[in-house]
């Protein structure tokens, strides 16, 4: 398109970009028939509606608390859950919920020790088995892992699957970040730490790209009539909506991630429990990608050389934090590899 | 590759360099120091301020966010006895389901639906 095209076009193109920045709250995600089957506090678990289950192993999803459970269903035709549905897989999710102030007293021993445990009882309960997959995706893996951890082999948990899971974050750019922070400061002074501030984190780790690039590729895009209004407005819609992080939570999660970097070296207590990664028995699947600021590689590696599982598989991929697994690519590449992963270890 | 291209070539690797610079930036120890500062002073803004909106319901005797979350914490904690309450409830009856059934294979205690969805018996 030549600079006199571009400029004829301007003015109808100027209308669709605001038009798809205004509608951007309103985009439809989460969107895959699901009913819930458990509540406590904020937390809900979901079952995905299915006829055509074939795997018995049921396969609980964990994400983050920092943002909603909804990038495991982005929209119809780009859904992770959607695709284990179709792979017959019996997909259980468990979503965090919205906390407020009252909820400044849950700290990672509530989410890991009761939500996370009586998820797992729940899923086992409705699906009638005696074994689950777990699923966790960043924060939600680390609990994942921790729960893992703290129950052994005892736990029901025949599958671990760790997405791009801060495990040993020294010299990643949140340990720099939150290394002199003042953690008992804040978390006394705010009952939880606001989701936008969170997200205005995020966004500062690569904020050209963040803050330009993407609305700049936007414009692009409408100006040469190809703007992928859905997969933008979806994608878009997901990271603005950020839930508040629970301050204890955030006092423990920053000072023994961050700060002391206590989970590798065994020095994580949940409830008196030691966390023992050695402890881990289960098939291990570590998803890393290679471009991810939030979760590098280097910090979810030192794992796999601390687990006492003897099925271990490590998958180094190219993308980032979350688009190595919601972005266009994910449904050809990275899905079906977890798809066959799984299906080999979720049978009787 | 005709002028417009060459200028559009021009305008992403300026833009792509200015990226890794600010990368570079957000990424030092300085920066860090920044945003550990941003975040102290946000929170003090923040108590400050639900300090004296708290103060100033209080003095006109309505109930306050404070008020509010105290509410909401006997709540929780009664929702949380009646989940543990539950839960041996539902262990008993699968006790009594598994002795009453005599070795056979034990009852989850929820019936299933044809849809695969579940609902308390």
């Amino acid at each position: 398109m030549n600079p006199l095209e571009q400029l004829v076009a301007a003015p109808r193109a100027a209308l669709e970009f605001t038009n798809i920045l205004l509608t951007t709250p309103d985009a439809s995600v989460g969107r895959t028939p699901r009913d819930p089957v458990w509540t406590h506090r904020n937390t809900t678990l979901y079952r995905y509606r299915s006829s055509r289950r074939t795997h018995p192993v049921p396969i609980l999803l964990v994400f983050a608390l920092i943002n909603r459970p909804e990038i495991f269903d982005l929209r119809r035709g780009n859904s992770f859950v959607e695709f284990l549905l179709d792979e017959g897989f019996d997909v259980f999710l468990v979503d965090w919920g919205v906390p407020d102030d009252e909820d400044s007293d849950m700290g990672l021993a509530n989410f890991v020790c009761d939500e996370l445990d009586w998820a797992v009882r729940e899923t086992l309960r409705a699906s009638g088995e005696d074994e689950l997959t777990l699923l966790g995706w960043c924060i939600g893996g680390t609990l994942c892992a921790m729960y893992c951890a703290l129950h052994g082999h005892e736990s029901p948990v025949r599958n671990a699957v760790l997405l791009t899971t801060p495990i040993d974050p020294t010299g990643s750019l949140y340990g720099r970040w939150l290394q002199d922070v003042d953690v008992d400061y804040v978390a006394d002074a705010m009952p939880s730490l606001p989701g936008q501030g969170i997200d205005w984190a995020n966004k500062m780790m690569k904020p050209v790209t963040n803050y330009w690039t993407t609305y700049r590729r936007l414009w692009q895009n409408v100006v040469e009539g190809k703007p992928a209004r859905d997969s933008y407005q979806a994608m878009a819609r997901w990271v603005a909506d950020n839930p508040p992080f629970p301050a204890q939570a955030w006092r423990e999660w920053t000072r023994w991630m961050y700060q002391e970097n206590r989970l590798v070296r065994g020095a994580v207590e949940l409830r008196g429990q030691p966390v023992d990664l050695g402890r881990i028995e289960q098939n291990l699947l570590v998803v890393t990608a290679g471009a991810d600021h939030i979760a590098p590689r280097e910090s979810t590696v030192p794992l796999l050389d601390l687990v006492g599982s003897r099925d271990v598989t490590h998958l180094a991929r190219e993308g980032g934090h979350i688009g190595l697994m919601a972005g266009s690519k994910a449904k050809r590449e990275i899905w079906p590899e977890l798809a066959r992963w799984l299906e080999e270890r979720s049978d009787h | 590759m005709d002028n417009t291209e060459r200028v559009a070539q021009l305008y992403e690797d300026a833009e792509k360099q200015t990226a890794q610079a600010m990368e570079r930036l957000v990424g030092s120890q300085g920066f860090g120091t920044l945003m550990g500062q941003l975040a102290e002073n946000a929170a003090a803004m923040a108590k400050l301020g639900s300090d004296v909106m708290d103060l100033t319901l209080r003095n006109l005797r309505l109930a306050g966010r404070r008020d509010i979350v105290r509410l909401s914490r006997q709540l929780t904690r009664n929702e949380d006895k009646l989940e543990r309450v539950l839960q041996e409830l539902e262990s008993l009856r699968d006790e009594v389901s598994r002795a009453s059934s005599d070795g056979a294979a034990p009852s989850n205690g929820r019936r299933q639906s044809p849809q695969g969805t579940t609902s308390d018996s």
